[in-house]
């Protein structure tokens, strides 16, 4: 499907506006304008006064900016976002937690050690002492 | 921030989340992508190197504090930046119309000792002066399309002028600078 076609009166206004590259024409006008540019040397010859203009506007230089200022806009820049008080509470309390389940853990292995453990009474230990130096306890 | 153009994909949307949530990383690539553009608008526009990093850093103070209040999905953000970025010029061009300061502007000093970098420097001084005795506008008009590359809808939206109204601005200012141009070695 061929564009609409484009009047040379519009293609020149369009050139003397927005310069010899036709990519950057309104975009509704692009189709009809390169059609146009390849069928007509008038348009052509627009395109080419165009041309020189845009190849002026392009000798203006500007330097590029200094590293010390890029410096200058990082440092202002924002950081990354603290954690709020409600997270900061919430952290808090889950290392409580943690303390407090540790703390459960040793009183309840404490216990079991208490129940479980064989029960010695004074004369059992002095046997096992006795034992232990060689000594015999058993009479004879 | 304004409702034009509705929900335009943003190529910028990304990046601008991150930098709302301090990522640093996405913080330097919008100074890389951005900053040479506002140098070059602020520099073209205020004819002193000094003068425009005063604009960039300050234009980019904007965008910190704007980008968590960010609205996506509404302006473009390259385009708010060139508004941004065009009115901080405006600002310093009428406080300095008000100093009527007779001396003209600061030009950067070229290299010394290279012919081709000094005669270079001097064409492209010319073409910068061509632009600065344009009706702001006009120049205003041909930086955003010619030099920051804009295309007609954002260079007419930065501007606050219709696109009809930009393109006559374009088409009588590129008059006026190909008569002031005439015979620059191009």
């Amino acid at each position: 499907m061929s564009a609409p076609p484009l009047s040379l009166d519009r293609f020149s206004a369009l050139a003397e506006a927005y310069g010899a590259d036709i990519n950057r024409w309104p975009p509704t006008d692009r189709a009809a304008a390169q059609e146009l540019a390849q069928q007509s040397p008038m348009a052509r010859a627009y395109l080419a006064q165009a041309d020189g203009l845009d190849a002026m506007l392009d000798l203006s230089r500007v330097a590029a900016p200094s590293a010390e200022l890029r410096h200058r806009i990082l440092a202002q820049a924002p950081r990354p976002r603290a954690a709020s008080a409600r997270a900061k509470l919430l952290r808090w309390l889950s290392g409580l937690g943690a303390i407090g389940i540790l703390t459960c853990g040793a009183v309840a292995g404490a216990a079991v050690i208490a129940v479980s453990a064989p029960h010695l009474d004074a004369d059992s230990v002095a046997g096992l002492y006795d034992q232990a130096n060689g000594l015999d306890t058993g009479g004879a | 921030m304004n409702g034009r153009g509705g929900a335009r994909e943003d190529p910028d949307d990304t990046l601008l989340r991150r930098v709302a949530l301090g990522d640093q990383a996405a913080v330097q690539a919008l100074v890389a992508r951005k900053l040479p553009r506002v140098c070059a608008l602020a520099t073209r526009m205020l004819g002193d190197a000094t003068e425009a990093e005063d604009v960039a850093q300050e234009a980019f103070l904007r965008v910190w504090r704007q980008a968590p209040k960010w609205r996506f999905g509404e302006a473009k953000f390259d385009t708010w930046l060139h508004r941004v970025t065009l009115n901080l010029c405006y600002d310093r061009l009428r406080r300095r119309r008000e100093r009527a300061v007779a001396e003209p502007p600061e030009q950067i000093d070229p290299a010394l000792g290279a012919d081709v970098e000094l005669e270079m420097m001097q064409t492209s001084n010319q073409v910068q002066a061509a632009l600065a005795e344009l009706p702001s506008r006009q120049r205003d008009a041909i930086l955003l399309h010619h030099y920051q590359d804009l295309s007609n809808i954002d260079a007419a939206t930065a501007l606050g002028v219709s696109v009809d109204a930009l393109e006559s601005l374009l088409a009588r200012g590129r008059r006026a600078l190909r008569a002031r141009l005439q015979g620059l070695p191009s």
